[in-house]
């Protein structure tokens, strides 16, 4: 077993003091990341990467990649305690997440959050280790088709993620999609709807916009209510999952896990993607459905092993074929070549050590961030009994110096409060956010995968279905769509057969 | 009383002088750290090149010399940033082609490359290629350009975007060979890459650092260099110009201006520090290893190369028709 003998001179590399210190220094600086809002592991590689020019390459893709993957663990602290997702990935779990912690379960919720992520984190390396090779080269046949079909399933299963009545969801969608057009057109290279803002240029930001409908719009509606004692200082009932959480949750977190690093190895937003997928097949599969959105412990369990094994997954055509897959792993790689290194497929023969140090590091990381955040949440709990008063301010804060810190840019702040002052009416009016989130992120991606399509093909659309992933995806979203209308045809048929 | 008068004169005239004793002072650069600007995130090809330069600016000039990422709208952002500034030498743009290429497809862009800024000096240069995926059906340019020629409009190109530097390659392919392809723009040349090594279009424009990893293992192969000359590291690959198109030549540049109106003396100063810095033997190696090519400009050349770069890329655009309103 050749991979074996791999993983164990992987570890003879990682287990060097040095590699150690740099594991454990890019894990902890990740998860203090990932808890501050807005600020990403993007954020924190891009500040460090000129450090490491003075390191080993070895040693700096340790603790860059263990800065990525803290950050996806801390991130669900502050979506669970205040509502404020510390990424994108992390939104989901502010749904039920954060209901949680308002019944007084966060350290629950915060428990099985750090535990899935753990599972999820080291199948995903274990599956990592194993099937790298093939699995880069089936990420390699996804082209436009395929990534069109893809997000039609994603906007079909958004559907899903409504807690109330489908026509506010699917309003919230499509605005949603349309904020989606703001931005320069690729296929065309013109503005649209920028009205000469060129901060607008690049579309309306994802951290903007969900820092805003999230956390400020929290704010301003707690602010409004008069604050009872009960909701400041709910009782904490209990600081780790019991055995029926571990229940429930034991399911969520595997279907979570192989979702996540498939959809992880995929260009372009896997770990979002996926955890939004992960909640919405949870909430399907679950014998109590309408227990989702009111603290049901599977929304926080699933999409937070979704979005930590993508994390894994989106290593793969990094490490096997020199491709990032997001914004992380763009600056991985320039990270390896500051090193004079070339990413591609020789890297694995050619730099072994690298290749299996980096893999077998995400073994241990995962284990430190375990042992570091479980003696944390009786901290984090803490935080949730500062009064109010005091507690908002901070918050408000940390959200603008977040969304700053993005792109030093002061005008998208100004979305953020923006988007805050819609949140706040959307929460008033009953009005979901998710789904405007999902269809924002989904309609960019969804308009150039068809149009980049059409361009190809010269504009048959046949190729949509005769092209076997892209078929397959149309005809999941097809069934998907029927399913839900089995309910109403089985009353259809019913009736007829009443009426005889 | 007329004591008083005249020292009061004297006291006015003393003050009135430190006015003027500002523009001297302006000659004692730099006495603060200068930053500068690099339009794109922090590990991309801009931001690394620069990085690998930065600390014997630093050295040579004996300031801090900070890199400042300003990302954002392919360059507009850092660029206006710059543009706007004092011209007082601490803010020095990180110039390159796409600046250029920009000002020739948009004529609504915030600021004017030649009347806003100041070239300084050239920094680096790299080849640009066309690669197909590994196992293509196309070996040669020949091939490529023949099959074009029999089946109009049915070769796929694939670019980082309109206006990018990739895209301009493809639009000087086709004016100079006279072919006609279809051209698919991405969002980036990453998954334009991607999309060219599953087989899903049949080739890009690259440079050099970009793909030379996945040239030496086969996944992609390059079938022809924009360049004068053949590249050493990849000797085996034809130019445009031996195959009898000599007018398909560009590369990637990046180089550095300050605003326009900064004084003379600040832009030589820069530019003697910079030159310091580009031509020592250590910055080369760094260069090197990362496959640019140092093509030190000073400042007089560099403004008239990118005059005619500048040129160079109206024509392309006006004649492929390109424009973002």
């Amino acid at each position: 077993m050749e991979t074996l003998s791999s993983v164990v001179s992987g570890f003879s590399v990682v287990l060097q003091p040095a590699n150690l210190l740099f594991c454990f220094v890019g894990v902890f600086v990740g998860t203090l990341i990932g808890v501050l809002p807005g600020i990403g592991p993007l954020g924190a590689i891009a500040l460090l990467l000129p450090s490491t020019f003075y390191i080993s390459p070895t040693s700096a893709l340790i603790m860059l990649a263990g800065i990525y993957y803290g950050a996806m663990y801390g991130g669900s602290t502050t979506s669970i305690l205040v509502n404020i997702p510390g990424e994108a990935a992390t939104v989901v779990t502010c749904i039920d997440g954060y209901q949680m912690a308002k019944q007084g379960r966060a350290g629950p919720a915060l428990g099985i959050a750090a535990f899935g992520s753990f599972i999820a984190g080291t199948i995903s390396v274990l599956l990592l280790s194993f099937l790298a090779p093939p699995l880069a080269r089936l990420a390699l046949k996804f082209g436009p088709p395929e990534y069109f079909s893809l997000m039609i399933l994603g906007l079909t299963i958004l559907v899903y993620l409504a807690n109330g009545p489908i026509i506010k969801a699917l309003m919230m969608a499509a605005f949603g999609l349309i904020l989606g057009i703001v931005g320069t057109d690729i296929i065309t290279g013109r503005a649209r709807f920028t009205f000469g803002i060129i901060e607008l240029n690049d579309g309306i930001g994802i951290i903007p916009v969900v820092m805003g409908l999230f956390g400020i719009s929290e704010v301003l509606f707690n602010v409004e209510k008069i604050i009872k004692r009960e909701v400041t200082k709910t009782r904490i009932r209990g600081l780790f999952p019991n055995l029926q959480d571990w229940k429930n949750s034991i399911g969520p977190i595997f279907r979570g896990t192989f979702l996540g690093f498939f959809l992880g190895i995929l260009p372009g937003g896997g770990a979002v993607i996926s955890s939004f997928a992960s909640y919405a097949i949870e909430k399907k599969m679950s014998k109590h459905p309408e227990k989702f959105g009111t603290g049901a412990i599977e929304g926080v369990a699933g999409p937070e092993s979704a979005n930590n094994s993508a994390t894994g997954g989106s290593f793969i055509p990094l490490l096997t074929l020199g491709v990032p897959t997001n914004g992380v792993m763009a600056l991985m790689l320039g990270a390896l070549v500051l090193h004079g290194l070339q990413p591609g497929p020789l890297l694995m023969k050619e730099q072994p050590g690298l290749f299996w140090g980096t893999i077998t590091s995400m073994y241990l990381g995962n284990v430190m961030l375990l042992i570091l955040n479980l003696p944390l949440i009786g901290l984090w709990v803490q935080v949730l009994r500062i009064p109010y008063p005091i507690l908002f301010p901070l918050i408000l804060l940390f959200c603008l110096i977040g969304v700053f810190s993005v792109n030093n840019s002061v005008a998208e702040i100004w979305f953020m409060i923006l988007f805050g002052i819609a949140g706040y009416l959307m929460k008033k009016f009953e009005y979901e956010m998710a789904p405007l989130v999902l269809a924002l992120i989904l309609g960019p991606m969804f308009e150039n995968a068809l149009r980049q399509s059409l361009i190809i093909f010269e504009g048959d659309p046949i190729v949509f279905l005769t092209r076997p992933i892209s078929a397959a995806f149309l005809i999941v979203s097809c069934s998907l769509l029927l399913s839900t209308m089995l309910p109403w045809l089985k009353g259809k048929r019913k009736l007829l057969s009443d009426g005889d | 009383m007329k004591i008083q008068k005249i020292l009061k004169a004297l006291f006015f005239f003393i003050m009135f002088s430190f006015i003027f004793t500002g523009s001297l002072l302006a000659i004692d650069f730099p006495t603060k750290p200068i930053n500068l600007v690099v339009c794109f995130a922090a590990g991309g090809s801009t931001d690394i090149i620069v990085r690998a330069i930065n600390d014997k600016m630093s050295e040579k000039l004996g300031v801090p010399v900070v890199v400042l990422n300003k990302p954002g709208s392919g360059g507009l952002v850092g660029g206006e940033f710059v543009a706007r500034s004092k011209p007082d030498g601490y803010n020095i743009l990180v110039l390159s082609l796409s600046h250029l290429v920009r000002q020739a497809i948009d004529p609504k862009m915030p600021f004017d490359v030649l009347k806003d800024l100041e070239p300084i000096c050239l920094y680096v240069s790299q080849p640009i290629f066309i690669i197909v995926k590994g196992d293509s059906k196309f070996n040669t340019i020949d091939e490529m350009i023949d099959f074009a020629k029999n089946n109009p409009g049915k070769l796929s190109m694939g670019s980082a975007g309109i206006g990018a530097t990739s895209h301009f390659s493809l639009e000087l392919m086709k004016t100079a060979t006279k072919i006609n392809f279809k051209h698919v723009p991405f969002a980036g040349e990453g998954p334009c890459l991607t999309a060219v090594m599953g087989g899903h279009i049949d080739g890009m424009a690259a440079g050099l650092g970009f793909f030379l990893g996945k040239a030496l293992s086969g996944d992609v192969k390059p079938l022809v260099c924009f360049d004068e000359n053949r590249v050493p590291e990849l000797k085996d690959v034809a130019t445009f110009k031996e195959k009898g198109y000599p007018e398909a030549l560009m590369y990637s540049w990046f180089g550095f201006a300050a605003p326009a109106g900064t004084p003379k003396e600040i832009i030589e100063k820069v530019d003697n520090g910079f030159m310091a810095a580009i031509k020592d033997p250590a910055s080369g190696a760094a260069i090197k290893k990362l496959y640019f090519r140092e093509s030190y400009m000073g400042h007089a050349e560099f403004k008239q190369f990118v005059k005619t770069e500048l040129e160079k890329f109206d024509k392309i655009a006006k004649s492929a028709g390109i424009t973002v309103k």
